[in-house]
């Protein structure tokens, strides 16, 4: 059973990112009856991961979550637990995509980019690598996600 | 198949499931606990699955339940990562057609009850959806909120090394 959550890892942005809804125990949505949107409260400090980052401009309103939960008939999964999951699925996920979506993910949030982009995460950059048939193994000298830019970009790759 | 021994299976929610042992064993979590505790009448308890995700990780297992199990010692890293997305069967893939929270619940009781090839399929399902999406596509599909300032996400193109080399 899992239950690093992918927030756990992310001490250093955790501060922020504690609100204290959408907690899940175990990794598991448990489903139990008058599970309604929480007022802060706290239960595992370790398993808690706010479901939206630091405020910024396109979070969604408060009152546009909560209808959307009673829509939902108290159920707990969203959209965004999909990016709340146990931090080995999200690892298997991203290890079944292609390079440059990878690159992609790696840019759409600063917790997802540190999960990625640190060197933890190489043995992920391997296997996608490893997946494109007829690829030239990834030099020693480049990091994977620089080959992938230099591989599967457009850009220019040379150090500014 | 009458004398088949079966087993009872009761979701977080109460519910009880009577399915054929082979059928619940596709689950290594209850294969393991079934060799542990030996064969009983009690139901076994899944604290984390719910009905609606049970029956539906059941009705997986029933449809696979003549399949070769995954060797135990295989290593993962090679041969199964390597199976890409493409090749998801299209029973499975029917099977899957789901809503997002019921695919994120299947990939979690999978995990949860150690159905390697059910797991397998809702990860790359997932994959699926992310392949071939911008960054903020991938954003709007999972709800991720940008909290790179434009600075930041002009300077993230250019940066391709680890965090711990920055």
């Amino acid at each position: 059973m899992v239950t690093t959550r992918l927030g756990a890892l992310n001490t250093k942005s955790e501060a922020n990112l504690n609100e204290p809804e959408q907690v899940t125990n175990e990794g598991l949505p448990a489903e139990k009856p008058g599970r309604k949107r929480r007022k802060p409260q706290r239960s595992q400090t370790d398993d808690e991961y706010s479901d939206v980052p630091a405020p910024g401009p396109s979070r969604i309103p408060d009152t546009a979550k909560t209808e959307q939960i009673v829509r939902r008939n108290g159920k707990r999964g969203r959209l965004r637990d999909m990016m709340d999951m146990p931090i080995d699925i999200f690892a298997e996920v991203c290890s079944h995509v292609d390079p440059l979506d990878l690159r992609h993910l790696a840019r759409t949030s600063k917790r997802i980019r540190d999960i990625l982009m640190t060197n933890g995460a190489k043995r992920i950059w391997m296997t996608v690598l490893a997946s494109v048939a007829g690829l030239p193994e990834c030099p020693t000298d480049l990091s994977e996600p620089r080959y992938v830019r230099l591989m599967f970009t457009n850009e220019c790759d040379v150090p500014v | 198949m009458s004398a088949a021994p079966q087993v009872t299976l009761e979701s977080s929610d109460g519910e009880k499931f009577k399915v054929d042992k082979e059928v619940a064993e596709r689950s290594v979590l209850i294969k393991n606990m079934i060799e542990d505790v030996g064969e009983s009448d009690n139901p076994i308890p899944l604290p984390n699955v719910n009905a609606s995700v049970l029956k539906k990780v059941l009705e997986y297992c029933e449809h696979h339940r003549g399949d070769p199990l995954p060797a135990a010692d295989a290593d993962p890293s090679n041969d199964d990562n390597r199976k890409r997305a493409t090749e998801i069967s299209d029973w499975d893939q029917k099977f899957i057609q789901v809503d997002q929270e019921m695919l994120f619940e299947i990939i979690l009781a999978a995990n949860y009850m150690d159905i390697k090839p059910l797991l397998d399929v809702g990860c790359k399902t997932v994959a699926n959806m992310i392949k071939g999406k911008t960054p903020e596509e991938i954003r709007k599909l999972f709800n991720i909120v940008n909290d790179f300032t434009p600075e930041e996400e002009a300077q993230i193109k250019k940066e391709n090394e680890w965090a711990e080399d920055r």
